[in-house]
């Protein structure tokens, strides 16, 4: 009776093995990811919540939000200058078309990075979800940093007129 | 001294008593008759007859060549001396206690050996011996032993280890029964067996067909019902990990709203089949077990059909209902 009883359970467990699938939906370009940011259009990061380590660097994106007819951005993030410090700001994919976009960045710092970027190609303007700039931080010391982007950044259409932000994304980093 | 004269005659009485009465009588032991066989024959195991009754200190016997010289003397003919009163006779002229004589048939391949013993002073037959011997002439001269204690109405030292040997196999012929069980003991719960191994089974063997039936058809209608659930939780986890890399893999926004929703729902769905298979397996299990229930509970009826019996029933004189405990005497 035992070793039927193994045999049928062994069985069961061979046959119906049951191994969970799951969605995994984290990508930078699905606005559902970005659980700060209430309205559209928007910039914020990806990902929206960073661990690390003291002395590690970390990437976090910059993104563009459901845009439409937009031909420069100027996004400004402001940081703790004490816990983090920005390494390197290298452009997006957002703009890259034909012809690469101009990309500029400035970091005073003492806390405030701003980023400017315009669209070179033949289509003038563009539309959508997509990434402006990746940013590499280092962690310099133990605690939570907020990442803000400030109500000073803009969106531009080709003749400079700017397209209202109703979106200002945050992102958290934890040092340990 | 008076005293001291009658204890001595009285010790010497009595040894002269036990004395006279552990005497072995005295026998004239004639020879046996042959009846198809040789006489040197019967005159032999006539002969043997005589040694063994002496050595075994049955009996004195009186010497051959003494008995056949006094009947002689007298003129008499042993062959017309055939009746017990004569032979009574003979022995009274020999001065003996018993007379034995007998007669040897040769028949069938067998010898049968009758022997007598006729008292002297009553003139009757005492005792009667017949043994009846297969087999060849060599081991017709080992009978006279056992003769020789039979017309006593003795068992022979041969006889009694015999019968010791034959008791003692049958004592090891009963405690081999002992040992191995005589009957054998059924098994006693088939129907939970069929019914374990095989959801209806044993209800289709306990003469339960309806319930058989329904069992099995449920527990048919369960793992169809199980396989389908399990197969669609396959079938779901397959969209799950595709829309997962299309998710994963496109750069337009509008895409990935839809993969996203596709995924979401495909995971939804593969929770529910999920939950479904285990719910039906659960079922599944459920039925069995009950069929296995059931099938102990026909068994246990089947065992304890006259265990004592526990009933509701109502007592007219109280107008309550009470339990009645019974047992069946048969």
């Amino acid at each position: 009776m035992r070793w039927i009883k193994l045999f049928f359970i062994s069985s069961l467990f061979t046959l119906f093995s049951c191994d969970l699938g799951k969605a995994e939906l984290d990508s930078c370009l699905d606005v559902f990811n970005y659980p700060s940011i209430i309205e559209y259009p928007a910039i914020g990061f990806c990902p929206e919540l960073m661990d690390g380590s003291v002395d590690d660097e970390i990437e976090v994106g910059i993104y563009a939000l459901e845009v439409s007819g937009v031909a420069g951005i100027h996004a400004q993030v402001s940081y703790d200058a004490n816990k983090v410090q920005i390494v390197d700001v290298y452009s997006g994919d957002f703009f890259d078309r034909s012809q690469k976009p101009i990309f500029v960045y400035n970091d005073n710092g003492q806390g405030t990075l701003d980023i400017y970027t315009f669209f070179m190609s033949n289509e003038k303007t563009t539309g959508g979800t997509g990434e402006i700039a990746l940013i590499e931080v280092k962690l310099n010391s133990s605690g939570q940093s907020d990442f803000i982007i400030t109500s000073q950044s803009e969106l531009l259409d080709p003749d400079d007129v700017p397209i209202a932000i109703k979106g200002f994304g945050k992102g958290i980093i934890n040092a340990k | 001294m008076k005293c001291l004269g009658f204890i001595i005659v009285s010790v010497l009485s009595i040894n002269t008593i036990f004395a006279q009465n552990f005497l072995p009588p005295t026998l004239g032991v004639l020879d046996f008759e042959p009846r198809g066989i040789p006489t040197y024959v019967s005159q032999q195991f006539t002969q043997i007859l005589r040694e063994e009754i002496e050595s075994e200190e049955l009996g004195i016997v009186i010497e051959r060549s003494t008995l056949l010289g006094t009947l002689e003397e007298r003129g008499y003919e042993r062959s017309n001396c055939i009746t017990d009163y004569c032979e009574a006779l003979v022995g009274r002229l020999l001065n003996a206690d018993f007379i034995v004589s007998g007669s040897m048939v040769y028949k069938d391949s067998s010898y049968i050996i009758d022997a007598n013993m006729v008292s002297v002073r009553t003139g009757k037959l005492e005792h009667t011996e017949t043994i009846i011997y297969s087999g060849k002439i060599e081991g017709l001269m080992n009978v006279p032993e056992r003769l020789s204690y039979g017309i006593f109405n003795f068992k022979s030292p041969q006889e009694l280890a015999e019968i010791e040997e034959r008791k003692r196999m049958d004592a090891i012929e009963v405690s081999n029964d002992e040992i191995m069980p005589i009957e054998k003991v059924p098994f006693m719960f088939p129907t939970t067996l069929r019914s374990t191994l095989f959801p209806g089974w044993g209800q289709f063997y306990s003469d339960h067909r309806r319930l058989g039936w329904s069992i099995l058809g449920a527990e048919a209608v369960l793992a169809t019902a199980a396989i389908a659930f399990y197969k669609s939780y396959e079938y779901k986890k397959d969209d799950i990990d595709l829309y997962n890399r299309m998710y994963a893999e496109t750069k337009d926004s509008n895409k990935i709203k839809e993969f996203r929703t596709k995924v979401v729902q495909a995971e939804k769905d593969h929770i529910r089949y999920i939950d479904n298979f285990k719910y039906s397996l659960f079922m599944f299990g459920t039925v069995w077990a009950l069929n296995i229930t059931h099938a102990l509970i026909v068994d246990l009826d089947n065992n304890v059909s006259n265990g004592p019996d526990i009933d509701i029933v109502y007592n007219e004189f109280t107008s309550q209902p009470q339990l009645r405990f019974s047992i069946a005497l048969d």
